[in-house]
């Protein structure tokens, strides 16, 4: 833990590169259609990432058990993200049904 | 993005005109009020950051700055993910680099608008680049509203509302997160945040291809050493989308 300082700094630099990238070269240089067509793939690929080693990975090890009440709820969620896209009506949805199938149907 | 047409109901009939351009500040006020309905998923996802830096032993100073700094809650939590496993500066760095990669996009897509602006706005407004702040600026929706060269302005208003309120939940979660997160079960909401975000970015067949492959790929890569796994999840994820769209 002697280097979180240095990995704050370090990560917050790259993210700001990140960020100010092509407004800082807006004119200077082409974007090359390949980065285009990669960087597109990069949202869905982070998101389903952080969603399944969220919901399937406990402690290092796969845990699945058709019994775990927050599976159902995400799958709820999922439901309600595609209908809505709203991130609110996601969460709210989410942590509902997880209260609800927590406290009624599983112990 | 249907929380455009909350807003829009509640517009005067005499503002929906077809007026090339309304003022800047006009602009502002109007992106703070589009991104207003994300900020009630940003809000929790700050404080659940906040409080998961404390859980592992960073100091409030720490804990604040990294949020200030750093200022991207996916590329944080995947940090304190990794850090909780002990693994290697390089990989964390990596790993935050290539969780921030789509704000490449975001860049590329923002630019035309910030060639106007002064460059210390620039330097600013770069910082402010966000997903929240990308979708309200480039919103279709506002065309009618905003004159191509005010969309800067909507970009403005959105990312500094965004930006409060991401270090007000930051702030609530460092300095009291164990209170909060002993009353709801506010850890499920990280899950649900990226659910959130993955459904709408599941446009067509290639991007759904990269989010399946992403997704095996991290639970199959998690005893990877150095802790890669992750990282070269979204790798394979990216390359999987490549592949489709190139096969198609």
């Amino acid at each position: 833990m002697e280097w979180i300082w240095p990995l704050i700094i370090v990560v917050a630099l790259a993210a700001y590169a990140l960020r100010g990238s092509f407004i800082v070269l807006y004119g200077k240089f082409a974007e090359p259609p390949w980065l285009r067509r990669a960087l597109r793939f990069g949202p869905p690929a982070v998101f389903a990432a952080f969603v399944s080693s969220s919901l399937l990975v406990r402690d290092g090890a796969l845990f699945f058990d058709w019994r775990d009440a927050r599976l159902w709820a995400a799958a709820m969620a999922a439901a309600v993200a595609w209908k809505t896209r709203s991130i609110l009506a996601t969460i709210v949805a989410g942590m509902l049904a997880l209260m609800l199938l927590e406290h009624f149907l599983f112990v | 993005m249907r929380e455009a047409a909350f807003f829009l109901r509640g517009e005067p009939a005499d503002v929906a005109t077809d007026a090339p351009s309304v003022d800047q500040w006009r602009a502002f006020r109007q992106g703070a009020k589009l991104v207003g309905p994300l900020l009630l998923g940003v809000f929790p996802f700050a404080a659940i950051t906040g409080a998961a830096a404390m859980r592992l032993g960073f100091t409030e100073v720490q804990a604040m700055s990294m949020s200030l700094l750093v200022f991207a809650g996916a590329a944080q939590l995947a940090m304190l993910d990794l850090l909780s496993q002990d693994a290697p500066f390089a990989i964390i760095v990596l790993t935050a680099c290539v969780v921030n990669a789509r704000f490449v996009i975001y860049s590329a897509a923002l630019a035309p608008h910030f060639q106007k602006i002064s460059p210390w706005t620039k330097v600013v407004g770069c910082y402010l680049v966000t997903d929240q702040a990308y979708a309200c600026a480039l919103m279709p929706s506002e065309e009618k509203l905003i004159g191509p060269g005010d969309r800067i302005w909507l970009f403005f208003g959105a990312g500094v509302m965004l930006w409060l309120t991401w270090q007000a939940g930051s702030a609530l979660g460092v300095f009291w997160g164990a209170e909060v997160t002993a009353r709801l079960p506010l850890d499920f909401a990280v899950p649900l945040s990226f659910i959130a975000l993955l459904l709408p970015s599941l446009k067509d067949w290639p991007a759904a291809a990269a989010a399946a492959t992403a997704a095996m790929a991290a639970v199959g890569f998690r005893g990877l050493p150095l802790s890669a796994g992750f990282l070269v999840a979204v790798l394979a994820g990216i390359g999987a989308g490549v592949w489709a769209e190139r096969s198609r």
